[in-house]
């Protein structure tokens, strides 16, 4: 007896431990869809819930949603091709949502999207083409839920304080008395800091695009890991300035008062962004995951948008400030809705062409880190140098190691894993070279007084 | 005929050795243990560095530029915080093991208070502190030395401020362990060696730097790897200061492309031999026995009571560094509790603050956005108070598989004459030189295919099914040394004529253990659990990188960086969580010491 009653004694704490062990096991009853995303937290718990309440209300169905946190739109990129080398059918994650388009393009290309067409009644509400991009696929591999914008925003106080001009277009950010004053993110992290590099690019073609580049990133005083830190260092004053997408600027200014913080979009060239979803090939949950695309598109999802918090049908919790891709929407919502003007009907965009952007994306992004973040402070002291310099100075700051048809070339293959070692080696070389230059355009500038 | 034979030879060798089936059992499943959970993953690492994509491929291990400089930094960053530890420590210990006052016993537990969180909380409070706009310019502002056109961004902007922004708060954090190493290994000096160079003619810093220095640079050294190798993989710090150009950070991003990207994996070798090399060059340098043979005097006696005017200088030395190291912990406490734009460092207000030294309105707000779940129904649960109970959950569990491993081992290796006894051991301590990015970075490598694949029969281990396993394990693997050293040494305190009396008088082996080891080694082990514990409430790197495969469950730190990036109300909301951790944190370690009492210090020396 007595024996038992120790054998009793020990076994409880294994006892417990087996319980516990159960208990971390135990599923949920609930369906779960699971997905990734670079979108803020509020955008997401906004549709989580509005796709919950009308999961249970129509189809009497408990759904939630997990997001994975895998950092910003480049990190979730390499993560969802990582794991699909890993597991080719299918990666155990049903969505995709938000990141610019180039990146939908390039993975429906690669096959790693599960088409779906929309109903007829909710395709034909959705605006076809937005400044010359489709706004969905037209084999229903991706739709664009928003329309992101990109354009800058400063700092009206410190600006003020410190007599400093505004912006109103790219070629303002290279002013050299704004050295120091200014914040962009690595593309290499972050989807959006991508999209506003390759919109200069595009619009003032590949070489004066980077001589713009590298005039900017010569003021920059720091470069963050994320898009979304870009804002919150403007409205702290730590920095001035700094390249936005527009929901994290009007994000900000919310909570700063429009006094303080100004968002602008470069004057005729501003680019106007679908901002997708897609299913991921081999999706635990597509059925599900099919209603919630087709959630997102409809005009109950849409209206989370463009109106503002406390509107009943709008968000519960923060207002998101977006662009609907539903035209007719704006009119119907007119006088509630905080998004004013109808991006459909806006003209000064240019023309963006997102095949060109998705081809190179990750070799603007290795270009961009190795000419410009790597070797950012040899940049910013020539800068210094040269900003207020010669005209040939400058030039030779702004100096490609490739032109653009090299970089498209090159862009066929940068991908390929069996391409890494030559890869790793070409960015190697390209930070060589950025620093070569950046010394070069400092003696340049000391001969030519 | 042979059958009986071979079996009985099998048993006289378990006789010999004193080992009964159970024991062996035990032995076994331990070393399985080791074998999934550190050998597997390692093997998995070096495998896929050598062979990911199927041919054997060595260019990757050829660093390029950028990664060069990223292992220099990170060594530098190490070298720098233990430089600062030292300069910090070495006086600090030559003051508390000579002199003796009033109020020392308080103050010996006041040192300690930095250990309490972990750095890279502070830096959210630290960075608000010090930038462009911050209380720290604020004050010189005020004060004259400083003008609006000269303000300096300490800890942010260019990657030389950041840089020092992360050895500062690493040395704030880490001074502890140094100290209680230096102290240690200073008290033990025999003080009848320093009487005989005093006799012989010794100044006093011909003393130090002839007899007490040398005496004590074993106990410097192992004090010092602990720092050293603490700082080189620290991943936290750094990302939090946005300082990217280190090894931890690029081998973080690296998580996200493993099954892609080989450099990732070479540079993870990499950076596995440079810490076992570091660690051997410690081991050389403490492991000169040649002065350990002698006799140790009475400890005690060295100290005197300090007079006049020594006590101020003492307490405002003692009290100006505690002032410096609580600075984070102060400054996270004062953003968490700050209104939104009221304090420097926020430009929501004009620019001519009325000296915003201090937050000008204190709200409980953003306690309130960490417990408080969203509106909107069942669906939501805050995601604060959801971590706080995951990060209990994984921390229990954990400490419950590092008690029973770390007891199993230690009384194997104390106990019985088991085959590989030092293999073993060297095993279980392998985890101190093994970083957490090293591990997390294996496991979320090697838990994902094979048999660990989400389909197939263990997949539900995989951190892409639920991340709680690895947590748990990781956490109970990285803590494990300092488990089983604690286990170990109460097993060696404790005499084995008791347990031996104990058998004698019929009581099975496992009784013995149950009813008269345990017992006696409990304050070993309660002090040991509770540091296990706490170790795993804050843990950073493990918990970036494994808890990222799933949301919902996220252990403290990770909602806590996840915080600190959100847009408006981020850092203040991050704060607050750091303040409810940093809590929970001191109220187990007040326990620890209680438990313990002066023996405190044993458990953070290597």
């Amino acid at each position: 007896m007595k024996k038992d009653a120790s054998m009793h004694r020990l076994f409880q704490p294994a006892v417990l431990l087996a319980l516990f062990a159960g208990a971390l096991l135990s599923a949920n009853a609930q369906e779960t869809l699971r997905g990734v995303s670079p979108h803020p937290e509020a955008m997401l718990n906004e549709f989580e819930r509005s796709f919950a309440a009308w999961m249970s209300e129509a189809h009497d169905r408990s759904v939630k949603i997990e997001w994975l946190d895998q950092g910003g739109t480049s990190n979730i990129k390499r993560f969802i091709q990582s794991e699909f080398q890993r597991s080719p059918d299918g990666i155990n994650v049903d969505l995709f949502f938000g990141g610019g388009v180039d990146s939908y393009i390039e993975f429906a290309e690669k096959e790693l999207f599960e088409p779906h067409v929309l109903p007829k009644e909710l395709l034909e509400q959705i605006g076809e083409k937005i400044a010359g991009v489709p706004v969905y696929d037209e084999k229903g591999r991706w739709y664009g839920v928003a329309l992101s914008g990109f354009g800058m925003m400063y700092n009206n106080l410190m600006v003020r304080r410190f007599k400093l001009p505004t912006v109103a277009t790219w070629e303002d950010m290279t002013d050299p008395r704004l050295v120091g004053r200014i914040a962009a993110a690595d593309p290499r992290n972050s989807g959006s800091a991508h999209m506003v590099y390759e919109i200069i690019l595009q619009a003032y073609g590949w070489k004066r695009g980077w001589q713009i580049l590298h005039e900017i990133g010569g003021n920059v005083k720091q470069f963050t890991e994320g898009a979304s830190d870009v804002p919150g260092e403007v409205a702290r004053g730590s920095v001035f300035y700094g390249p936005v997408i527009d929901f994290y600027a009007y994000a900000q200014i919310a909570k700063a008062g429009e006094d303080k913080l100004t968002y602008i979009m470069p004057e005729g060239l501003s680019v106007i962004n679908p901002d997708p979803i897609a299913i991921l090939k081999g999706a635990p949950n597509m059925e599900l995951a099919k209603l919630f695309v087709e959630h997102c598109l409809s005009p109950e999802g849409q209206k989370l948008l463009i109106l503002p918090k406390g509107d009943p049908e709008g968000p519960r919790n923060e207002t998101l400030a977006r662009l609907s891709v539903l035209p007719k929407l704006y009119a119907e919502t007119d006088g509630r809705a905080v998004v004013k003007s109808n991006p459909f009907e806006i003209q000064n965009a240019i023309e963006y062409n997102p095949d060109i952007g998705g081809a190179r994306w990750t070799l603007v992004n290795d270009l961009f880190g190795a000419l410009i973040i790597d070797a950012h402070k040899d940049l910013s002291s020539s800068w210094k140098a040269v900003g207020k310099g010669t005209q040939t100075a400058r030039l030779k700051l702004g100096e490609m190691p490739i032109n653009e048809e090299e970089a498209a070339e090159l862009a066929k293959s940068w991908n390929d894993p069996d391409y890494a070692l030559t890869r790793k080696r070409t960015v190697s070389e390209w930070r060589q070279f950025a620093r070569e230059k950046y010394n070069a355009a400092k003696r340049l500038n000391k001969r030519t007084p | 005929m042979k059958k009986p034979l071979q079996r009985r030879r099998w048993e006289r060798w378990l006789r010999q050795r004193g080992l009964t089936m159970p024991t062996l059992a035990l032995l076994i499943s331990v070393v399985l243990f080791f074998l999934l959970f550190l050998v597997y993953p390692i093997g998995y690492i070096l495998r896929e560095a050598f062979f990911l994509g199927g041919s054997l491929n060595v260019g990757f291990f050829l660093l390029d530029q950028q990664e060069t400089r990223e292992i220099v930094n990170s060594v530098l960053l190490a070298l720098a915080t233990t430089a600062a530890t030292t300069l910090i420590s070495l006086p600090l210990a030559r003051l508390m093991t000579r002199w003796s006052f009033p109020g020392k016993s308080v103050i010996q537990g006041v040192l300690l208070v930095p250990l309490i969180m972990p750095p890279f909380v502070g830096a959210v409070g630290v960075q608000q502190l010090f930038s462009e706009f911050g209380s720290v310019n604020m004050i010189l502002i005020k004060m004259g030395l400083m003008d609006w056109s000269t303000t300096i961004d300490w800890f942010g902007g260019s990657d030389v401020s950041k840089f020092w922004g992360v050895v500062f708060l690493g040395t704030l954090h880490l001074y502890p362990i140094m100290y209680l190493n230096v102290a240690a290994s200073m008290s033990n000096v025999d003080p009848t060696l320093e009487d005989a160079a005093r006799n012989l003619g010794a100044d006093r810093f011909t003393l130090f730097r002839t007899v007490t220095l040398p005496l004590m640079m074993p106990g410097y050294f192992a004090g010092a790897i602990l720092v050293f190798i603490w700082s080189f993989t620290d991943l936290g710090t750094p990302l939090m200061f946005d300082y990217r150009d280190v090894v931890a950070v690029r081998i973080f991003d690296a998580s996200k492309e493993l099954a892609t990207s080989q450099s990732a994996y070479a540079l993870v070798v990499i950076v596995i031999v440079l810490t076992v090399f570091f660690f051997y060059l410690a081991k050389k340098l403490t492991g000169s026995k040649s002065r350990a043979g002698l006799p140790r005097g009475h400890t005690g006696s060295r100290e005197r009571p300090a007079r006049g005017w020594q006590l101020p200088l003492i307490y405002s030395a003692i009290l100006g560094i505690t002032f410096i190291a609580t600075l984070p912990h102060i400054s996270v406490g004062l953003t968490s509790a700050a209104e939104a734009g009221t304090w420097s460092g926020s430009l929501y207000e004009e620019i001519e603050w009325k000296g915003s030294i201090l937050p000008r309105n204190f709200t409980g707000e953003h306690y309130k956005a960490v417990f408080a779940a969203d509106e909107g129904g069942q669906a939501f649960q805050s995601e604060g108070f959801q971590s706080v109970q995951n990060s209990f959950k994984y921390s229990v569990a954990s400490t419950a598989v590092d008690l029973i491993l770390g007891v199993a081992l230690a009384w194997l290796l104390t106990r019985r004459n088991i085959p590989f006894r030092n293999l073993l051991d060297a095993t279980a301590m392998l985890p101190l030189a093994l970083p957490g990015i090293v591990i997390a970075f294996g496991y979320v490598g090697s838990f994902g295919v094979g048999p660990f694949r989400e389909d197939a029969i263990f997949g539900f281990m995989n951190p892409r099914v639920n991340p709680s396993w690895l947590l748990i394990i990781a956490y109970a693997v990285r803590r494990l040394p300092y488990m089983m050293r604690s286990a170990y040494a109460g097993f060696e305190q404790t005499s084995v004529t008791l347990e031996e009396a104990s058998q004698n008088l019929g009581a099975s082996p496992a009784r013995t253990l149950w009813k008269i080891t345990m017992p006696l080694v409990t304050a070993n082990l309660i002090a040991g659990a509770i540091l296990a514990f706490s170790f795993a409430m804050l843990e950073v790197s493990d918990s970036l990188i494994i808890a990222g495969l799933r949301s919902g469950y996220d252990p403290i730190t990770k909602v806590i960086y996840r915080l600190s990036t959100r847009l408006g109300d981020g850092p203040y909301v991050a704060s607050a969580m750091g303040v409810f951790a940093m809590g929970l944190l001191a109220v187990s370690l007040l326990v620890a010491a209680k438990v313990l009492g002066k023996r405190m210090g044993d458990l953070f020396r290597a």
